[in-house]
């Protein structure tokens, strides 16, 4: 009989990169209080294996196969669980990636590298209730200018110029005219505060609004 | 009336180029950034999560064998973050001065704010030219000696100064913390840091010194030549 009364906190670990899950694992089973119960390697499986084990934290790559991401996993396991607790575990440090994963319900955003003294941090804070978003993290977010959200449809027209489209052709692809193309692409020009196309591209890249 | 419609023409013809060109080079340039990332970036994290979860087993009594897994961890993290920087740069060929300045004195702010330290910047002298790789590499470096000042000193206030004569560009990171033998650095604090920061250094034509002694402080010198005229722009890179 051990640890009379302590309970470990359960974890579920979903990533599809196979060494990822590795390290995870053996950082959190190598800590006494701490246990894996499940992985995944796609948003299906990590829904699937969430209402099976019910872990207390599950740490999400954003990036999986499949239909489903990191982001519409967690929507999908928080319409029947919504205490569940997730921090995100991922390469992708563009704000608009954080912003949308706290949105979707996450407590946490660890970008992958880090020292395993953040991940247990990170697990302890969550699973005690707390949020924990790393100084560069919250420096991103911080980062973010009011009123520099895009429509949906600058959005799709910006998707398009991360694709190499021209003006004509994007107008040809969501059957608009050119010129109200050229002006969706001055709004987003300005709203992404940026002079020109390529600086938009890569700044929706870096940022997450766009991913390839 | 047909020289102005033949004019238009070549006129389309020649925007026409610009823009495939234009397509061509972002098509690379994003085909690249997707390649960097999904190996090298993906790999190396995945390498240091074993390294991290290594790290965090019990320690054998083996101190060489911990202090080169420390020093594996960290040069990977470097080296992940500088690929994460390098996906994204958008670099022109000349090197530009003013810009080491500003992004010495962004690191200086960040620096403060992450560790709750005092990080004072000053820049001095008339600002010369220095080769962007250079200015890369000597940013890279500060960075690091930067970190070792705030993370194992524990100083009250650390400078980090900028100047410019017209032969060199120098920063000097200076502390009011413990200090240290640098004689006596073993491979468990900073010892292989050290000969990385000088190897980086000499690399780019520069010199590297250290300074301290246990009980006042380090300060640390790095100083590169700079280029005496401003060279001639040859061809700007597309204006991607």
């Amino acid at each position: 009989m051990n640890d009379a009364g302590k309970t470990k906190l359960r974890v579920m670990v979903v990533d599809d990169h196979p060494l990822i899950r590795v390290g995870i694992a053996a950082i959190v089973n190598a800590r006494p209080d701490m246990t894996v119960v499940a992985q995944a390697d796609s948003g299906e499986d990590a829904v699937a294996l969430f209402a099976k084990h019910r872990p207390d934290v599950t740490l999400m790559d954003l990036r999986l196969p499949g239909n489903i991401g990191g982001v519409e996993a967690i929507a999908a396991i928080r319409k029947s669980a919504p205490q569940a607790r997730f921090i995100i575990v991922t390469t992708y440090e563009g704000d608009e990636d954080i912003h949308r994963a706290l949105e979707a319900g996450a407590q946490g955003y660890i970008i992958k590298g880090m020292p395993y003294q953040v991940l247990i941090e990170a697990l302890q804070k969550v699973h005690a209730g707390g949020r924990f978003l790393p100084p560069p993290v919250a420096r991103a977010l911080a980062s973010r200018m009011p009123d520099s959200d895009l429509s949906s449809r600058e959005l799709e027209v910006l998707r398009l110029l991360v694709a190499g489209r021209s003006n004509k052709e994007i107008a040809s692809d969501l059957g608009i005219t050119e010129a109200t193309v050229k002006s969706h692409v001055s709004t987003i020009l300005a709203r992404l505060n940026v002079s020109d196309r390529t600086q938009a591209v890569v700044t929706a890249l870096q940022r997450g609004l766009v991913h390839l | 009336m047909v020289a102005a419609g033949l004019a238009w023409a070549l006129y389309q013809i020649r925007l026409a180029q610009l823009r495939s060109r234009f397509r061509a080079v972002l098509d690379e340039r994003t085909r690249l950034a997707r390649e960097m990332h999904d190996t090298l970036i993906q790999g190396c994290v995945g390498v240091s999560a074993l390294l991290e979860a290594q790290s965090s087993l019990p320690q054998p009594a083996d101190q060489n064998g911990a202090d080169l897994l420390d020093f594996a961890r960290t040069q990977l993290r470097s080296t992940i973050d500088e690929a994460r920087q390098a996906v994204w740069n958008l670099r022109q060929n000349n090197g530009s001065a003013a810009n080491l300045g500003l992004q010495l004195e962004s690191m200086a702010g960040q620096v403060s704010r992450e560790f709750s330290v005092a990080v004072e910047y000053s820049g001095t002298g008339k600002p010369m030219q220095v080769d962007q790789a250079v200015a890369h590499e000597v940013l890279m470096v500060a960075r690091e000696a930067l970190h070792n000042a705030v993370r194992h000193a524990h100083p009250s206030r650390v400078a980090l100064e900028l100047s410019f004569n017209e032969m060199h560009c120098q920063v000097r990171i200076t502390d009011d913390g413990s200090g240290f033998d640098p004689a006596a650095l073993t491979s468990s604090n900073g010892h292989y840091g050290l000969i990385g920061m000088r190897e980086r250094v000499r690399r780019i034509g520069g010199t590297f010194d250290l300074k301290s002694q246990p009980g006042s402080g380090a300060e640390v010198t790095i100083r590169v030549p700079c280029e005496s005229s401003a060279p001639e722009k040859t061809i700007p890179e597309i204006s991607l």
